[in-house]
Formats: C-alpha cells, sequence, structure tokens
C-alpha cells in the first residue's frame, strides 16, 4: 500500500521557484516507510553559495555563503530510534550510505484548495525496493559534523573545527538519514536548516572580515533592492491519514 | 537575482570592494558603505535585527560619522562662504544695494522726474490744445475738448504714461549696448552688430512710427470723437501720437531681446556673474516693458469705453480695433520682459563654469586632498547656482505686466457683459 507524505510548507528544493532560491543552503528529502510505525527520512542539506558577479574585463566574484549550519529533526510525540552520526569531514570528504526502500512513497506539499480538485501538484512518489545511494561530498577546508540526540528529535551542527583561523564557506551536498517511531497514530514532525552565519567571500573562497562588514555589504545589496535571506528554513511534514 | 548568482551594476560593485578594502573599523565600514543612520535602521527593522551587536556598532559608527561630517561641511561651508563673497567683490553696501540700472547707470530719481516730465508735457499738450481751440472756436469748445481730454478719455494719463516711458528709453537706450560690450567685448558675434544698428537706426523707428501713426488716424477718426472740428484734430494728434511713441517702445524693446539672443552663441571667458554685469539690461527691459503695458491696458480700457460717435457706416463695430495695442503690443512687451532673464541665465551659468576651472587650477597647488578640494568646488557650485536661480527667480513684480493685462481684460469682459455697470478707471 502506497504511503503518503505532507510537506508544509513547500520549500523543498525540488518545488522552490528559480526566483524563491535566495537562500544559501536548500532542503530536500526522500521518505521511507520502514514499518507501521517508523518513517526514514533521507536528508539532502545544499550548500550553495551565492556568487556576486563584478567586474566586466576580468570577472571576480564574491560570494556570500554560511561557514556552518544547524540541522534539527523534531518527531512530535515520537522518537528517534537511528541517525547518522557525527564524523570529521576531512577535506574532500565522500561519504556514501545505501538504503533499499522498504515502500513506495508519496511526497506531496500541502495546498490549500477545494477537495473537489483532487489535485495532486507536485507530488513525488518513491517506489518501493528500489535502492538509492546517497554520497555527500565536500571539498575545501576541513569540518566536523556533531550531533546530539534528545529522544523526540536529533540535532547535527556542521561547521570549521575549533581555532581554525581560515573560514571557508559550506559548499556540497549534507546527505543525513534520520529514523523515528511514533506510538501516536498521527505521525509528524518537523525539520529546521539554520545557516549559523551569512558571510561574504572572495574569489579566493577568503571571508572578507568579520560580521560587521557582512551586515555593510549585505545593506549595501539591500539598498539595491536584492535581499539575502538568512533565515531559517522549517518544514513540517505529516503523514496522511 | 536568479538561482546562480546575483549581477550587480558597477556602482555596487566598487561599494562591495570598498566596504572589503576597509579597515576593521565600524567608523571605517559604516563610511566605505555610506550608511545613511535612517537607511540602515529601516534595513534592520526590515531583517528584524535591531539589537544586533554588530548592527548597533555599524549604526554609532555611522551617527558619529554623519555628525563630524556636518561639523567638518559647516566649517568648510564657511570658509567657502567667505571666498565665495571674496571672488565676487562684494562688500556688504553691495550687497544690499540692487547693481542695476538705477546704480550704476542712472538714478531712480532721474527715472521718475523723466516720467513725470513726460506726464508735465501731456498737460502742457492739454492746455495748448484747450487754448488753440479756444482761440480758433471758441471757449466752450475749448472746454468740452479740455473734458474729453482729461476726463472722458483721460488722454492726459495715457499721453503722460507714454511720453515719460519714451523718453525713460529713448535717455538710457545706450545701457543695453554699452553693458553687453563691456562684458562680452570681442567676443560677440556679428548678428549682435547688425541689431544694434537696428536698435539705433532712426529711419526704423520713424518707419515703424508713422506705420502706427497711420493705423491711429484710421482707427480713430473712423470712430470720431465727440468733438468740434478744430478740437478733434488735436485729440486724433494726440493718440496717434500716443500709438507713434508705443511702437518706438515696442520696437526698442524688440531689438533689445534680438540683441540678447545674438548673445546666446557667444563665449563666455570670464565671470560675469561676480559683479552681475549684465543685471542693467534685466532692469532696463523690466522698467520699460513695465511702462509701456501699463499704458497699453491704461489706453485700451479707457479709449474702449469712451463716448465715441461712431457714426461712420459700420458704425461699433469699429471698436474692436480700439484693442489693437493689447492684442498686438501686450504680448510682445510681455515677452520682451522676461526673455532677457533666459539669456542672463545662460550667460550667468557659463561664467559660474569659468570661475570653477579657475578655481580647479588655484587648488592645484594647495596642500589639501583631492576629497576637500572636491568638496570645495562641489560647494561653491551649489552656492552659485543657487544664487543665480535666487537672483533671476520670477517674483510677483516680475507678472505685473501680465497682471495689468488680465485686469484690462477682466474690465474689458465687465463692461462688454454688463453696459451699465460704469466702472471708473
Amino acid at each position: 500500500m502506497e504511503k503518503k507524505l505532507f510537506i508544509d510548507p513547500p520549500s523543498l528544493l525540488r518545488w522552490l521557484p528559480k526566483e524563491g532560491r535566495d537562500n544559501v543552503l536548500f532542503l530536500d528529502l526522500e521518505a521511507d516507510f520502514l514499518d507501521d510505525r517508523t518513517i526514514r527520512l533521507d536528508l539532502n542539506i545544499v550548500f550553495r553559495p551565492i556568487p556576486i558577479r563584478r567586474g566586466k574585463l576580468q570577472t571576480k566574484d564574491y560570494y556570500v555563503g554560511s561557514t556552518g549550519a544547524r540541522i534539527t529533526f523534531d518527531a512530535f510525540l515520537g522518537r528517534v530510534t537511528n541517525y547518522t552520526c557525527g564524523a570529521p569531514l576531512k577535506v574532500d570528504y565522500e561519504h556514501t550510505n545505501t538504503h533499499s526502500r522498504k515502500a513506495s512513497v508519496k511526497i506531496a506539499p500541502t495546498i490549500e484548495v477545494s477537495d473537489k480538485l483532487g489535485t495532486n501538484i507536485g507530488e513525488v512518489t518513491f517506489d518501493k525496493n528500489v535502492e538509492r545511494v546517497f554520497t555527500s561530498r565536500f571539498s575545501g577546508a576541513e569540518k566536523i559534523l556533531s550531533d546530539v540526540n534528545l529522544g523526540h528529535a536529533v540535532e547535527w551542527e556542521i561547521k570549521l573545527p575549533d581555532g581554525q583561523a581560515i573560514r571557508d564557506y559550506l559548499f556540497g551536498n549534507l546527505y543525513l538519514f534520520v529514523e523515528s517511531s511514533w506510538d501516536a497514530v498521527a505521525k509528524k514532525g518537523r525539520i529546521e536548516v539554520r545557516p549559523s552565519d551569512l558571510l561574504f567571500f572572495d574569489s579566493d573562497r577568503r571571508a572578507i572580515g568579520d560580521r560587521r562588514k557582512a551586515l555593510a555589504m549585505r545593506f549595501a545589496l539591500w539598498r539595491q533592492g536584492i535581499r539575502l535571506n538568512p533565515e531559517s528554513l522549517i518544514i513540517n511534514f505529516r503523514e496522511a491519514e | 537575482m536568479n538561482d546562480r548568482e546575483i549581477d550587480v551594476d558597477e556602482d555596487t560593485s566598487a561599494l562591495l570592494s570598498a566596504i572589503a578594502e576597509a579597515a576593521d573599523d565600524p567608523l571605517m565600514i559604516a563610511e566605505a558603505a555610506r550608511v545613511d543612520p535612517a537607511e540602515f535602521r529601516e534595513f534592520l527593522s526590515d531583517y528584524g535585527e535591531v539589537l544586533d551587536e554588530d548592527a548597533v556598532q555599524i549604526l554609532e559608527a555611522a551617527e558619529s560619522f554623519q555628525a563630524e561630517s556636518f561639523q567638518l561641511r559647516s566649517k568648510k561651508r564657511r570658509r567657502v562662504i567667505r571666498h565665495y563673497h571674496e571672488v565676487k567683490g562684494d562688500d556688504g553696501l553691495m550687497r544690499l544695494t540692487y547693481p542695476g540700472i538705477f546704480v550704476r547707470h542712472m538714478a531712480p530719481f532721474r527715472l521718475l522726474l523723466l516720467l513725470n516730465l513726460g506726464l508735465a508735457l501731456s498737460v502742457a499738450y492739454g492746455l495748448l490744445g484747450a487754448a488753440l481751440v479756444w482761440y480758433l472756436g471758441g471757449k466752450t469748445e475749448a472746454q468740452v475738448f479740455f473734458a474729453a481730454y482729461a476726463g472722458s478719455f483721460k488722454t492726459i494719463i495715457s499721453l503722460g504714461i507714454i511720453l515719460g516711458t519714451s523718453l525713460i528709453v529713448f535717455y538710457t537706450q545706450d545701457v543695453i549696448p554699452n553693458t553687453i560690450e563691456g562684458a562680452l567685448g570681442e567676443q560677440l558675434a556679428g548678428d549682435y552688430f547688425h541689431h544694434k544698428r537696428s536698435f539705433f537706426s532712426l529711419r526704423r523707428s520713424l518707419t515703424f512710427s508713422v506705420e502706427a501713426v497711420v493705423v491711429a488716424f484710421m482707427i480713430f477718426s473712423y470712430c470720431r470723437f465727440p468733438l468740434s472740428k478744430i478740437a478733434e484734430p488735436v485729440m486724433l494728434v494726440a493718440v496717434c501720437f500716443e500709438y507713434a511713441l508705443l511702437a518706438y517702445v515696442t520696437r526698442k524693446l524688440l531689438y533689445t531681446s534680438m540683441m540678447l539672443h545674438s548673445l546666446l552663441g557667444a563665449t563666455v571667458t570670464r565671470n560675469l556673474f561676480r559683479k552681475r554685469e549684465l543685471d542693467a539690461i534685466n532692469a532696463y527691459a523690466n522698467f520699460a516693458s513695465t511702462l509701456a503695458v501699463i499704458f497699453v491696458c491704461f489706453h485700451v480700457v479707457t479709449y474702449y469705453s469712451g463716448p465715441f460717435l461712431y457714426n461712420r457706416p459700420f458704425g461699433q463695430s469699429v471698436k474692436t480695433f480700439l484693442l489693437l495695442p493689447a492684442l498686438v503690443a501686450a504680448p510682445l512687451l510681455i515677452v520682451c520682459s522676461l526673455y532677457p532673464r533666459v539669456v542672463l541665465k545662460k550667460l550667468y551659468g557659463r561664467s559660474i563654469d569659468i570661475e570653477i576651472k579657475r578655481l580647479k587650477k588655484l587648488m592645484k597647488t594647495e596642500d589639501s586632498s583631492a576629497a576637500e578640494k572636491r568638496f570645495y568646488l562641489i560647494e561653491f557650485d551649489k552656492m552659485s547656482r543657487d544664487e543665480l536661480r535666487a537672483h533671476l527667480q520670477l517674483t510677483l513684480s516680475d507678472f505685473l505686466s501680465p497682471i495689468a493685462i488680465l485686469i484690462m481684460l477682466i474690465i474689458l469682459l465687465l463692461r462688454g457683459l454688463f453696459p451699465s455697470l460704469a466702472v471708473p478707471v
């Protein structure tokens, strides 16, 4: 039997229009129902600094990016049973994780429309017994992925190791998985991805000054009508009844 | 912005570079980012970062920078103002007095004297005319003539005004070419000298005036003054003389405008704005045209409502021709009174450019930063342009001519609509 998961708001990367992609990080996910009570979510955190193109003869871009992020998974009235554990992400880190899907699952954005329409706009189906390979790749400086299990929730933090003078922006995909069970009828929860900062980097991926400079540069762009979004990306999910 | 990159214009790119290269100091960052405190507050409120510590530092830096800059600007501004008046060569008295026609060319009392002389000549003509009519036709005819001359047609005043105006124009006509040649000298084009010849041409003056006399004679002899055969020609001479003098004044003003028009292409080599060298032209044109317009209004209103006989074949239909001075001369006079301002604005504007260039050269040797020099020049330019704007700004007094014409039209309209209304003039 096919399962269905509603996502609200529909802020997954696959549903975002091009003009709405003004974040330095995005979230995408794939879902699987391991049994009647357990849902597995494979999260794809995309770190993509925004280039600011300047110069005509010799183009030299600035980048707006983040040096760290915090990802929170919260299962409402549920408990986390398994998840990606923290690890140091070495220079040119690559990690592969394979998962064979147990159930056929649809994820769909929650859209406020009349029931009569029976809309299936944006629905994505993940078929049963399909094996998926998730490969996280990070180049540049070494990073640390830390985790903390709160029982009903799990938090990951990705950041540069302490004491590192040279800061680099996050660029790449981080795949995390989390499995959680619910005794309650309603299986629902929340995922939040928050950049730890929003800095400007030069073309050599070196951060330009401190936060004050980043703020001044953001102000300069804001005056031109360019608004950079430093806010958290939050989505709520719930199983369709 | 799309999902790949942000494109910024050159200014923003330069601004970002300036911020990137600024020292890690809030004041430097705020200065590089040209942070306006009010605008920055709006930015913070937009992002909801009002209490952000870094943001507060930048905001405070911007506020202190603004205060400092204001103080610096005030000091510099005072210095610029001092220099500005030095360059202009102004002293306190010079700034208080109007360096136009009255101060430099002709005392205002002499102008009033000429105007009064015109009125006196008009009275004299009336008395002489009455004496002549008395001598040739008797006492009653003389009384009726003088009553018409001074009362019903008020020729005594209209002739007086135009006589006075013509005398002023005649005695001050050298002001225009002298002022222009004194200011621009060898830079004058051939057109100017052509118009100058026309301006002074006696033949042209006579031609214009004679044409006006012919027109006046035709109109007023057709309307017919309610006077005896002896008294009527005396009135006709007076009214034809009024037309002739109006043509004279209008022609002079017209050629003044033509001479000024030829200056638009002239090269300005020095600062004429410093001592307002061309102001006399404006004063001359404004004064003469205002007096002429007052005459036109008075003349048209009084004669249009005058007790003419209108006993010729076309009857009262000829009355419309009495409006001729208002239709022909008045618009021309208004243009002539306002046009010198346009030319002066252009020539003074070029003078300010010359002064700025001169200052630039002088400042090359000065021991101050490029930014200070630029600020100095910008301030000087701004002050000069502001003063020029204020100096040649149209004020209510400049609209005396149009206002007078408007009043005249209202009176005529009222009399046309309500003939029973005797509006005294």
